[in-house]
């Protein structure tokens, strides 16, 4: 089957009851429809008010931008040929995690998936660097918006450090309190941060907000456009020093917060950093050694590169080839593990009345649910904790039974007719594990006391078995990144 | 602070008996936590993001902090006073709970209480507290804090729960282990145990998958979970607290229910944690400070109040990563800092009005010139609280 996402043709249900805006008389009716999906290309001034401002969209609809992308993401996640490059984008999405659901991050989502995740995933890291730093989703979530001179908002700087770039390996608070000690400072080439690094940086980014409304003094107040602005008057002009490295004062508009974006891209540790962040999330929870320096190598000669993080995942594609199947087993996210079911059992996907939603999204973290920006865990042992194992068997179950109306399948396809349960599930191993695997087939019927030589004609009963089937460990990990390249 | 003038101070703690030193060091290895088996379970009870100790419980009286926060990051002076070494401490008017806890017993403050460690990360300072070391440079195993704790304490261990909905690094090790936020509709496996067992069968089958060990252990124990909480009828009652205060239906509130369920159901619960974020507050910090006290306030209150109603005996330590810095920031709210706040709650808490020692406000007090200092170790508050835990 051919799967298609088309947002004019995936409908959300909105259902909520009326009520009244804040402010004035203003009332909104109640709501009960399925409406196509509309916001994925919505530009910034159309999001803004989402996040609540002005109080013109009714507070149930406010979560809706979040809800669209999640629901494309996954669409996607089905209609892809290559899962590996909808895994990039979730890669880069987790590395700068924001919340959708704290409401002005949410509002944003769409945007943000759209033109700074996906437009910058395969393209020069320092580039998406300045995309993330200055959209409002981060600027929100992370409050630079509200850093001015004085006593700067030090949550970006930190994070950007910390997570989006040199890593916490590189940070070195605990053994120096004084840039100076650090090593490499005398030769401008600081080999970490410490804290003084963290309030310098964040003094750079200060007056990088958002065209909120807010007051500017007397009559004059931001425009209410969502967009990005730099504000002269809340940046703190004076001279810096950042990573060992001299900052003049009065450098100019965003030229010290760029500075910064410089330092840390071009930063060895950044490299490293990545390099072992991707080899964990692409190859294995257990990441050679030996893998991470060659990817750290590629990362840092293509650093000027416009290409750079194309050629990075190409690296990692021919790493990946030289290992065997089963030391590169990932965990596969709730989204992919129903996307390779739908997909196997060639489901004729649609949403219905949504409840599947509530249901994946209690099997993983969803796309944008991860509340702190280190972005959720992706190891084996974290995704089939106790917290999600039963919900994902109940999406492979639920799926395979129809339960949420999501289509329903025909089990016997590529079987002769009267098959028996041995012939019927020999043709499911091969679709679900990629070879015979029939010891599971063996177990799967003697402990449902069926005799493998019986003939199945029922539907239903034979959707059951595969679900089941499908809920063997094997069905929960896969290798991300395919042997064959330029695919 | 330098290491050593770090390992007097720990030393300097209120009380003679606890050695500060020896347990400060000791803290660093597997032996850390000496073996015992306590009364009732022990629960700690984790504050996400840097809880801002100076919020929750404020010394009012010191012009320094006066100074160093604006008057919306101050309240009245009140009636609900910790008084210590002749100074006062004044609890945020959304913790009347905790102080009525405190009144009746069932509650010490420990302040100052950290990481020797200069970290001012969330994530370095979280792992460093839940695998419990003061660095992660030279892990001395691959353990949890708790898994270490357990796997020290004589007789069964059970299971480690985790009212949350993901594993606590805390829990790393080779006890099984099981992360569930809500338990009110029980686990219910799709199939039902007919379905689970076949299930069961499939995993074994494939035993050579990396996660097949894991996710067998998962199902075992979700079905002995299930089995007891379903008791016989057809599905899983919601369940209700037994004392006057009911649960809250957000965090901790949520996952406090779960470890009491467990406690109540007598499956032989001995360790839990229990996650509570939004203590991250870099802006906007009076109005979310209100919100998410008043969540842990209310939580906390219920499950003791639980507790007591069903003559359960207990321990829970609060802590948090850090403290939040002493100064505000220009957003209405605070960065990361150093000393925080801890509480110990419990059946068996001493009569003892307030824990630590105060490392003071003055310029000169402060660490790196910017943070409450830390006088306490961490590990020294949950040695203590074991130790507590451990008297009849």
């Amino acid at each position: 089957m051919a799967y298609i996402f088309d947002p004019s043709k995936t409908y959300l249900r909105i259902k909520y009851k009326g009520g009244k805006f804040r402010k004035g008389e203003a009332e909104y009716p109640d709501v009960d429809e399925k409406r196509p999906l509309t916001l994925l290309d919505a530009d910034l001034p159309t999001l803004f008010p989402y996040t609540g401002f002005g109080d013109t969209v009714p507070n149930p609809e406010r979560s809706r931008p979040r809800q669209e992308v999640q629901l494309a993401i996954f669409m996607r996640t089905i209609a892809t040929d290559k899962p590996w490059e909808e895994e990039w984008y979730s890669f880069w999405r987790s590395h700068f995690s924001v919340n959708g659901y704290e409401q002005a991050v949410g509002a944003f989502s769409p945007h943000w998936e759209e033109n700074v995740i996906r437009r910058f995933a395969w393209g020069n890291f320092r580039e998406f660097l300045e995309a993330q730093a200055t959209h409002p989703a981060m600027l929100y979530y992370l409050n630079n918006r509200s850093s001015r001179a004085g006593s700067a908002n030090e949550n970006f700087a930190r994070e950007l450090f910390e997570l989006h770039t040199l890593g916490k390996a590189a940070y070195l608070n605990d053994l120096y309190s004084d840039w100076k000690k650090v090593p490499g400072s005398n030769i401008g080439q600081a080999e970490g941060y410490i804290d003084q690094d963290v309030y310098e940086a964040a003094r750079s980014f200060t007056g990088w907000t958002v065209e909120d409304g807010t007051n500017l003094g007397g009559k004059s107040n931001l425009p209410t456009t969502g967009k990005f602005i730099y504000i002269e008057s809340r940046h703190d002009n004076y001279q810096k020093r950042v990573l060992a490295t001299e900052f003049p004062p009065y450098a100019g508009a965003m030229r010290d917060g760029r500075k910064v974006l410089d330092l840390c891209a071009n930063h060895p540790a950044t490299a490293k950093h990545l390099s072992l962040k991707l080899v964990r999330h692409f190859i294995s929870d257990q990441a050679p050694q030996e893998i991470v320096q060659r990817i750290a190598k590629v990362w840092n000669e293509q650093r000027s590169n416009p290409a750079q993080l194309k050629i990075v995942f190409e690296q990692l594609q021919k790493e990946a080839k030289g290992l065997p199947a089963e030391q590169k087993q990932k965990a596969l996210s709730a989204y992919r593990l129903a996307a390779k079911f739908i997909r196997a059992a060639n489901i004729p996907f649609n949403i219905g009345e949504g409840q599947f939603i509530g249901i994946i999204d209690s099997a993983g973290v969803p796309p944008y649910g991860w509340s702190t920006p280190d972005g959720p865990p992706n190891t084996i042992p974290l995704v089939l904790s106790s917290a999600y194992i039963r919900q994902r068997m109940t999406v492979v179950q639920g799926l395979a039974e129809n339960w949420w109306g999501t289509g329903q399948w025909d089990p016997f396809v590529g079987t002769k007719p009267n098959r028996t349960y041995r012939e019927l599930l020999a043709r499911w191993e091969l679709v679900l594990f990629g070879k015979p695997r029939p010891e599971l087939s063996q177990t799967l019927l003697l402990n449902a006391m069926i005799d493998p030589n019986d003939n199945i004609n029922d539907v239903k009963k034979a959707c059951k078995l595969i679900g089941i089937l499908a809920c063997s460990p094997s069905f929960q990990t896969e290798v991300i990144l395919p042997t064959v390249l330029n695919s | 602070m330098n290491r050593r003038q770090f390992i007097q101070s720990t030393g300097l703690t209120t009380l003679g008996y606890l050695s500060g030193i020896q347990q400060f060091a000791l803290a660093q290895t597997p032996t850390a936590m000496k073996s015992a088996t306590q009364n009732g379970p022990f629960i700690i009870l984790f504050l996400r993001g840097g809880a801002d100790g100076l919020s929750i419980l404020s010394p009012l009286d010191d012009s320094n902090f006066i100074a160093a926060r604006p008057p919306q990051m101050l309240f009245e002076q009140n009636s609900m006073v910790v008084s210590s070494g002749g100074m006062k401490w004044y609890w945020h008017p959304s913790a009347a709970p905790l102080a009525q806890l405190m009144e009746s017993k069932r509650l010490v403050p420990w302040h100052a209480v950290g990481l020797s460690n200069e970290t001012r990360s969330h994530f370095e300072a979280q792992e460093m507290m839940e695998r419990g070391v003061e660095s992660l440079q030279s892990l001395p195993d691959n353990l949890g804090i708790v898994s270490r704790i357990a796997s020290l304490s004589s007789g069964d261990k059970g299971f480690l729960f985790a009212g949350s909905n993901s594993l606590p690094r805390a829990f790393q090790g080779n006890i099984p282990s099981m992360a569930i936020k809500d338990l009110q509709n029980g686990v219910p496996f799709p199939g039902g145990p007919d379905q689970l067992k076949i299930i069961e069968s499939l995993v074994t089958a494939d035993r050579n998958h990396p996660a097949a060990k894991s996710i067998q252990d998962t199902l075992e124990y979700l079905n002995k979970i299930q089995r007891v909480l379903i008791n016989g009828e057809k599905r899983v009652k919601p369940y209700e607290s037994l004392g006057q205060t009911s649960y809250p239906n957000t965090d901790p509130g949520i996952g406090l229910r779960s470890v009491a369920r467990l406690i109540q159901a007598n499956i032989g619960l001995q360790y839990a944690w229990v996650d509570h974020g939004g203590w991250d507050m870099h802006e906007g910090q009076p109005q979310r400070m209100n919100q998410v006290l008043n969540q842990l306030s209310q939580g906390l209150l219920a499950f003791d109040q639980d507790m007591q109603a069903q003559n359960k005996k207990y321990t829970l330590v609060v802590l948090t990563e850090f403290g939040r810095r002493f100064r505000s920031n220009n957003s209405n709210g605070t960065d990361h800092g150093h000393g925080g706040l801890a509480m110990v709650l419990g059946s068996q808490i001493p009569k003892i009005q307030m824990m630590g020692k105060w490392p003071g406000l003055n310029d000169a007090d402060l660490d790196r010139g910017v943070d409450l200092a830390v006088t306490t170790a961490y590990s020294d508050v949950i040695q203590e609280a074991l130790n507590w835990s451990r008297l009849n």
